[in-house]
Formats: structure tokens, sequence, C-alpha cells
């Protein structure tokens, strides 16, 4: 199967454990992104997978080939591991044309010069570059240096392809409109990627899976959507957008299907929420409630759970920032006068639910869209 | 394209014990290969230094040499080496101070091409100007002189190059432009807010220039005068020429003739003095390293400030003045004398019945002098290329690896820095004769091409060093990537980019080989000599106008290169050298952040 295979994986830079342990694996055709933040060793690994750097310890597998086993001794070049990779610079040699770029990886392995230019051909046709052929590399926008990277990562077809942050040098307008082209290219040739990144959206938008990177270490691998609505831990929350991590005890427990239920109790709130399977009473977790899904309303009809589990919070709607398509609003609630601190909870509200700042305000939210991880 | 799909094939790793055999072969070649080039040129001179008889013959071991050593001439000759590059360098400093200032730092006209002017003597091969100075201002017959006494009815002749004055003269004119390239950078470069601070606090332009502009430029002017100064103690021709034949000698010309003008040739002496200038240039590379902090030259890195510029007003033509007069009295005046004496009959005597093109037809028939122009160029075309490619690995290993053995090839490289041509001289006439194995160089021409590839690696290994530096690592990690073996991404990746430095470099080292006399005279064997070897042998046997025939072909040969060479370092400023690839935001065009593979300086001798 050709695949990818990260088998406790670790490395050392002097006394820094900048990848530390990590396991992985990319099915065929898949496409996993590393997301981590800043130099949690999101590079590292994928430097260890292409063969620049050496493994301290473990194993990886590309294709059914062992390319790296630090016990066994063994160490494929990587010239010799059949991987397309785009560096986060882009890498592109000023000193050659967009075609001989892009013809490079086809020379080296010495094909015919037909061969050659039929392959570029193809690939630059997919990039739409072939009108750029001729000209020089250090003559194009940071977009089209993009294309070319992309293009002569691809032109031999690699069993693998490694992108460390390749949207990272666009502006913004740009990185939204080549994140979905990559996933279509992706898709449409079916090649198994390791993709690197920061940014979750990107992420979410990409990705098959996810593994969250933290200090060298994998957090959670998963699929996109449970990365975001069930985080295996509160850093791997907190890691997307800015989500309310409230402190809070187990108090009862209720296993139904594939989840369980679990009564919370906060500070001066309590509710249900959804937790995993092995979570149990008297616990110590925080519950994850994203701004987004919260509702606001200034009566207490309205925000109701309509009979399903749930929490809801009283409290006084302090600040508003409008973000356009959206309203953000701070709602200070846990002040009951029971000598507790103020708790805060952000609310993400559409644009038509507006609320005067300084009323009294209900705060609702279903079990189900809540999360409890155990701290 | 669907046909772009993930290969199914299935293979067994093949691990990198190969690879690494490999490369530890090839890192094992090079370490072994810089021995051979400068350790053991090195540790032959102990060895030789002992020997009581000359290289290859029977000979016991004793403390001779050394104890020859210490005699009140000697003492002498060590004061005039010091003491004449002393001089010599302090007035090359001043001058090249003024000049620099001129070029960078005022409104003369035609800077620039001032500028070019003012550096080309550095290019000429010492030992051209020596023999064009030798007629010019001889006591007996020089122009200078006719002139003076012609015009003023004296009898006495004006100037004698043939004194202490006249060898620091000669030194003068290649510490100055050689002095003037290495500061003008700093004075260009240096950020104006700095000296119009110094102003507005209410100091006078001149208060200024002394106070903050000096001042700025002192860790650079320090630098250039240590290294101009130890580049003086190991220079040869000037001392040779103008010294010798009145009994002015510095520590190189004393080697010479210790081995060329005795009797019985005293290699021990000889020797054992070798070592001698070895310890007095290691002394003084010390001292140069804790002054400038473990490094051998103090370099401005350019901000890219336009530097204020001083309104001189209708001064600025006599600045202007000032530098052509420089490059008259360097270049023209030497050069026009080699044009003359190559079309008269006799030396000292110019009148029209003399003029003749014979010298021409006589050089052109002297098989000697073919034979020596096939040998130099031969030499300087392959031991450019030899030396470039070697420079180019080693820079490689110390640059882009942290390969444990890494320190070892750096001191290794940077050797030959510290060995003048004459003690390398000596330690390769020893090591040739002391040759294990069959193979014997001494008596041919690799004799001299094995020298000259040790003399030129230590410049070879700074400008590539500092070509790859500027160069992204991920231009090269992705070729890896991407399929390509070390050796293909070296070549077509690495030294690609580089090419506009590996030219200069090469260049450079081809204008090393061209001028080099110290070493070439040792070890040059009849049916193998050089150009310089040729043109020295005439001069001694006083054939003037032969000798100015020849010299007119390698200044034909300078000139050409350093016109290749200037338009390499043009292309070399256009070319995208790039510390990173492209990493800018947005779709405008990348800015031009582009670092020159500048050579370094400091290779030649000057
Ligand atoms: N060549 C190196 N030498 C020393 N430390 C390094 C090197 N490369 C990475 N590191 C360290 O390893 C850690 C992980 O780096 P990296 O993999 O680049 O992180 P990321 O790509 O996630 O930002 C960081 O602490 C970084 O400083
Ligand atoms: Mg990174």
């Amino acid at each position: 199967m050709p695949g990818v295979t990260v088998d406790g994986v670790s490395k050392h830079f002097g006394a820094v454990r900048a990848v530390d342990r990590v396991s992985l694996d990319v099915a065929d055709g898949r496409l996993l992104t590393l997301l981590g933040p800043s130099g949690c060793g999101k590079t590292t690994t994928l430097r260890m997978i292409a063969g620049l750097e050496h493994n301290d310890a473990g194993r990886i597998v590309i294709a059914d080939r062992v390319v790296s086993d630090a016990a066994a001794g063994v160490f494929v070049a990587p010239e010799r591991r059949e991987i397309g990779m785009v560096f986060q610079s882009y890498a592109i040699w000023p000193h050659m044309t967009v075609f001989a770029n892009v013809a490079y990886p086809l020379e080296v392995r010495r094909l015919t010069r037909t061969a050659v230019i039929e392959r570029v051909g193809e690939v630059l046709r997919l990039m739409q570059m072939e009108h750029l052929a001729t000209r020089q590399a250090t003559m194009l926008s940071g977009g089209q240096q993009q294309r070319v990277a992309i293009a002569r990562a691809l032109v031999f077809q690699p069993r693998v392809l490694l992108m460390d942050e390749p949207l990272s040098n666009l502006d913004a307008q740009l990185r939204e409109q080549m994140r979905l082209e990559i996933r279509a290219l992706q898709q449409r040739l079916g090649i198994t990627t390791v993709y690197v990144t920061h940014d979750q959206e990107e992420a979410m938008v990409l990705s098959d899976e996810i593994a969250v990177m933290h200090e060298g270490r994998v957090l959670q691998r998963a699929d996109p959507q449970t990365v975001y609505a069930r985080p295996a831990s509160r850093t791997v929350a907190a890691f997307f957008g800015a989500p309310n991590l409230l402190a809070a005890k187990v108090r009862e427990v209720r296993r139904e299907g594939d989840g369980a239920l679990a009564r919370v109790d906060g500070e001066g709130w309590e509710g249900w929420g959804a937790a995993p399977d092995d979570v149990c009473e008297g616990d110590a977790v925080t519950v994850v409630v994203r701004p987004e899904i919260i509702r606001i309303a200034t009566d207490a009809a309205g925000a109701g759970n309509g009979g399903r589990p749930g929490i809801a919070w009283r409290g006084v709607a302090r600040q508003r920032i409008f973000r356009g398509a959206r309203n953000l609003y701070t709602v200070e609630t846990g002040a009951h006068g029971g000598g507790l601190a103020a708790l805060r909870v952000t609310v993400d509200a559409p644009p038509d639910q507006t609320v005067a700042l300084g009323s009294a305000v209900t705060l609702t939210v279903d079990a189900a869209q809540t999360w409890a991880v155990r701290d | 394209m669907s046909s772009i799909t993930v290969g199914t094939r299935v293979e067994t790793a093949r691990g990198l014990a190969s690879g690494r055999l490999a490369r530890n072969v090839a890192l094992g070649a090079l370490v072994a290969l810089l021995l051979f080039l400068t350790a053991y040129p090195l540790a032959m001179l102990v060895y030789g230094s002992l020997h009581t008889t000359p290289p290859g013959e029977a000979g016991t071991f004793n403390l001779d040499g050394y104890r020859a050593m210490l005699t009140r001439t000697n003492a002498v000759v060590l004061l005039n080496t010091i003491g004449l590059s002393l001089v010599k360098t302090g007035l090359a400093m001043v001058l090249a101070l003024f000049l620099a200032w001129i070029v960078a730092r005022t409104d003369t006209p035609y800077r620039e091409t001032l500028e070019v002017l003012v550096t080309l003597p550095f290019y000429i091969p010492p030992i051209l100007t020596a023999m064009a100075w030798g007629m010019l201002a001889t006591p007996k017959g020089g122009v200078i002189n006719l002139a003076w006494t012609g015009l003023t009815g004296s009898r006495e002749p004006l100037v004698n190059i043939y004194s202490y004055g006249g060898v620091v003269w000669h030194m003068m004119q290649y510490s100055t432009p050689f002095l003037f390239l290495l500061m003008v950078g700093a004075f260009k470069s240096m950020d104006p807010a700095l000296e119009e601070s110094s102003r507005t606090s209410g100091a006078t332009a001149f208060t200024t220039f002394r106070r903050v502009t000096l001042g700025l430029m002192l860790p650079v002017t320090t630098s250039a005068f240590l290294l101009s100064f130890i580049r003086g103690v190991e220079s040869f021709e000037s001392a040779l020429i103008f010294g010798s034949p009145v009994g002015i000698e510095v520590i190189t010309t004393e080697i010479y003739h210790l081995i060329h003008h005795t009797n019985r040739p005293d290699y021990q002496q000889a020797t054992a003095l070798a070592l001698g200038i070895m310890v007095l240039m290691f002394l003084l590379v010390a001292w140069q390293w804790r002054l400038l902090g473990g490094r051998s030259f103090f370099t401005v890195t350019g901000k890219g400030y336009t530097p204020r510029v001083a309104r001189l007003g209708r001064w600025r033509w006599a600045t202007f003045a000032f530098c052509v007069l420089f490059f008259v009295v360097t270049v023209v005046l030497p050069v026009g004398q080699l044009i003359v004496s190559s079309f008269f009959k006799f030396f000292g005597f110019y009148r029209w019945s003399m003029v003749t093109t014979d010298h021409y037809f006589t050089v052109w028939n002297n098989r000697l002098v073919w034979r020596a122009l096939a040998n130099t160029l031969l030499l300087g075309v392959l031991g450019a290329t030899a030396t470039m490619m070697l420079g180019g690995l080693i820079a490689y290993v110390l640059v882009r690896t942290r390969f444990g053995i890494r320190r070892a090839l750096e001191v290794l490289a940077w050797l030959p820095w510290m060995m003048p041509g004459m003690v390398l001289g000596i330690g390769f006439l020893w090591a040739y004769a002391l040759m294990p194995g069959p193979v014997q160089l001494y008596g041919t021409l690799w004799a001299l091409g094995v020298a000259y590839v040790t003399l030129g690696t230590p410049l070879a290994v700074r400008t590539m060093a500092g070509a790859f530096a500027q160069l992204a690592h991920d231009l090269e990690e992705c070729s890896r990537v991407h399929g390509a073996p070390w050796w293909t991404t070296f070549r077509r990746i690495l030294l690609a980019l580089a090419w506009p430095a590996f030219a200069v470099g090469w260049i450079l080292i081809f204008f090393i080989i061209l001028r080099e006399l110290s070493a070439s005279i040792l070890l040059y064997s009849v049916g193998n000599e050089v150009l310089s070897v040729v043109i020295m042998r005439l001069w001694t046997e006083g054939k003037a106008g032969q000798v100015s025939v020849i010299a007119l072909v390698m200044l034909a040969l300078v000139f050409l290169f350093r016109f290749a060479e200037q338009r390499f370092t043009r292309r070399g400023t256009s070319s995208p050298f790039r510390r990173s690839s492209p990493a800018d935001a947005g779709s405008s065009l990348p800015p031009p952040r582009i670092a020159r593979a500048k050579p370094a300086l400091g290779g030649p001798e000057c």
C-alpha cells in the first residue's frame, strides 16, 4: 500500500526535543495535515519523511519500503525516496526558467528530451502555467512561484507529496483560492500527501485527516470534524478558534449509544454536556463550548432547549465586537452574588440577533454540541 | 491529466551504507589531498632545515642551519623586511584613504571610471612594473633622469630606483590599490545619519571627518593595514630587482640568494630562514586575529545607504586630476616605457635611427619564450580550474555540512595564506625530493602546478564559501528531494548559482599564477619554464628590449582577463543570489534582494 507510515520517530537538536516519538500513518491517496503552532516540530517531521534530517529513533516507511530505520541503521538518501516536495520558500531555482525548474526532476532521472518536454507541458497545463514556461523563475509573482513549485513536485509522478506551509507566503485572498485548488488537485490525482500548516482553517478545508502537534508530540489524529467537535484535550480545543473553556466537575454520567452524556457542575452553572465514553463521576473536566453554537436571547422563552439536554447560563451582555457577518458578544455570567468571580462567555451571534449592552441575557446550548474533556 | 498517480513499486530499502562509505571516502580523499598540498611541504621545511645537504642527497642532521641564521647580516635583513613593509604600508594607507574618500564621498566627476583606473595597477604583475621602473628611473639612461638632466642641465640624476626609496615606491604601487579596494566599500556603505548627527551636534566638517568618519573606519583601516603589512613582509619582486643590486636584502631575497647565488647552494640555511619567516608570519597573523577577534578581515556589509557626498566645488577637478595622476604614474608611465623600449635598439638611447622591430622578431623566434608562454597558459588554465574546483568542494564542506572533519579542513586550506611563495617553493623542493612511491613531480611542469594550486587554495575557498553562504539551503535540498544525487546537485544548483563567483575566483587565481615568481623560480626545471622566470632571466642578461616585448604580451593577457572579470562581476551583481527564495506575500514581483557573490580580496600578492 503506497502510503506513508511514521513509527515512533524522534529528533533532537542538542537539548531541544524537536520531535518526540511521533507515529502517523497516511493511507494511499489521502491527505494528512500536520497542524500545530510554530516550533512544534511539523517541519522537522516532514523533513525526516523527506530524508533531509536523520531521525534519532523510529522508522519511516514510504510505499511499503523502509526508508529510514534508526535502530537498523537504514537510511535512504532523499533523492531515492521518490518524493515530491513543496518548500515553504518554494525554493525555485533562480538561475533557471520555469520550464527548466519543472524539467529538473525528470532530467536527473535521465528521461529522453521528448518525454521531458511532454511531461513538463502536461504539468504546466495542469497548473495553468504553460504561457510562462520560458519565463525566468525570478520574474514570477508569489502565486506563480507557488504553482511552479507544485508543478515541479508533481512532474515525476512521485509516490508521496510533501508540502510545508505552501500558502503562508501568499496574501489572504490568494491563499483561500489556492487552498481549494490544492485540495481539488490532490483528490484528482489521488496522491498521498502530508501537508504542514499552522492555520486551522486551512487544515480543515484541505484534510482527510489532521494530526495536531504540540511540543514535538501528536496530541490527536482524526478527521477534521472530530478534531473540531471532539478535541482530545484542552490544548487541542484551544487551538481551534477561541472556544469557551469552562472548568467543571462531573456529577453524573449517562451512557448512551456511541457516547456519553455528563451532568457537569461549573462555577455558578450546571447542565448536560457530551463527553467521551470513559469519563467518570467526580472527574474534573473542561467543557468546550464554541462561541458560534451558543444561542443568545433577552427573554428566557426564546432561549429554551426545547426539552433537549443542554446547558444554560444567565448573564449580562458587556461588550460587542462588530465583525461584519457576525457579532461577537462578551457575556458576564455567574455573578449571582455567591462570592464567585464573574465568568465570561463569548458568543458569536448572527447579525440579526442584536442585544443591547447591559441587558440581561440567557445563553443556551445543546448538550450534543458541547464537549467535556478531562484535564 | 490523471496519468499522475502514485506508483506502486515495492522495493526493499537499500541502506545508505554505500552512500555513507562513498561520502567518507570522498572526505578522506579531500583531507589527504589538502594534507599533501599544505601540511606536507610545511613539515618538510622542518626536515630540510635540519638536513645538511641539498634535497635528494644523502646527508646527516644538525642545527647548523639555525646557527648560521643568527648573524648581524640577518638581523639587518629582518629589520629591512619589517621596516620596508611598515613604511610602504603607511604611505600607501594615506594615499589609499585619500583616493577612497575621493571616489566614495565626493562629487568628483567620473568617479566610476576613476575607481576602475585607480584599481588597475593591482592587477598588473609586479615583475612587469619592476622592469619598467628599472628602465624609467635608473640613474644612467632612465627616461626620468634623462629628462631631468636635459631640462635642467644638471649632471646629477634626479632619482635612483635602486635604493630603499625605490623599493618602497614600487611596493606602494600595489599596496595603494589593494588598500583602496579593501576600504572603499566601507566608505560607501556608511550610514549618513551617523555623520549628519555629528554636524547637527555642532561639529565642523573636518572634525566630523576626523572623529566620526575615520573613527567608524578604524576597524577596517586597522585590518587593511595589517593585511597589507603582512603581504609586504612576504613580497619578493621589489626587493629582488631594486634592493639586491645595491645590497638591500629582505628575507625572501636572502633565501633566494642562498640557493641561487652562492657557490654551493646552502639549502639548509635557506630552509631554516624560510621557517623563520613562517614563524614571523604566524606571529603577525596571530596578532591580527587577536586584534580582530578571530577574523582575518573586518568587512562592512552594505545596507544600501547613499552616503553623504562632499561638494568640492572647483576643487573637484583637482581631485579628479589627482586620481588621473595616480593612474598615469602607476600604469601609463610603466606601460609606456615598456612600449617604448620594445621599439628601440638599445635601452637608454632614444633616437629615431634606433627605432627597430628587431626585438619582436627575436622574441618571436625564441623557442624558449613560446614554450614558457604555452607552459604559463596551460598551468594558468588548468591550475585555476583545479584550484577553484578544490576550493568549491572545501567551501561546501565548510559552509554546508556539519562534519567533524570541517575544522581540520579549514585550517589546512588556510595554511598557504601565511606561506609566502618562496617558503612554499622550498617546502615543495624538499617534498618532491622525498616523494614516496614512483611518482616523480620534480622536473615536470606539475611541480609548478601543484605549488600554484596550493597558493590559490585560500582565495578559492574564501570566494566559494562566500558565494555558497548566500544560497538558501532549500535550493539545495529541493534538488535532492526531487531525485538529484549530491554531485548533480552540487553541479547544477550550487555551482550554477555561484557561477559568477567561480568565474571571478578563477580569473584572480589565473592572475596569481601568471604573476607568480618566487615559487616558480625555485621549482622550474629546464623545459618547464614559465613567463615570469624567462622575463627574470632575460632581465639579468640585460635584454631590456625582449623583456619589454614579453611584458607587453603578459599585459595584454592581464587586460583581457581583467576585462572579462569585470563582465562577470557585473553579471554577478544582476544575477539572482538570494538568501532565501521568494517569500514575499502577494503577487508583486519579488524585490531585487540581491547579494553579490563578491570575491574576497587579498589573494594576489601586493
Ligand atoms: N536545524 C535545527 N537546529 C536546531 N534546532 C532546530 C533545527 N530545526 C528545528 N529546530 C528546533 O526544533 C523545533 C521544531 O522546529 P520546526 O520543526 O521547524 O517547527 P515548525 O515547523 O512546527 O514551526 C523548534 O524548537 C526549532 O527551534
Ligand atoms: Mg515550519
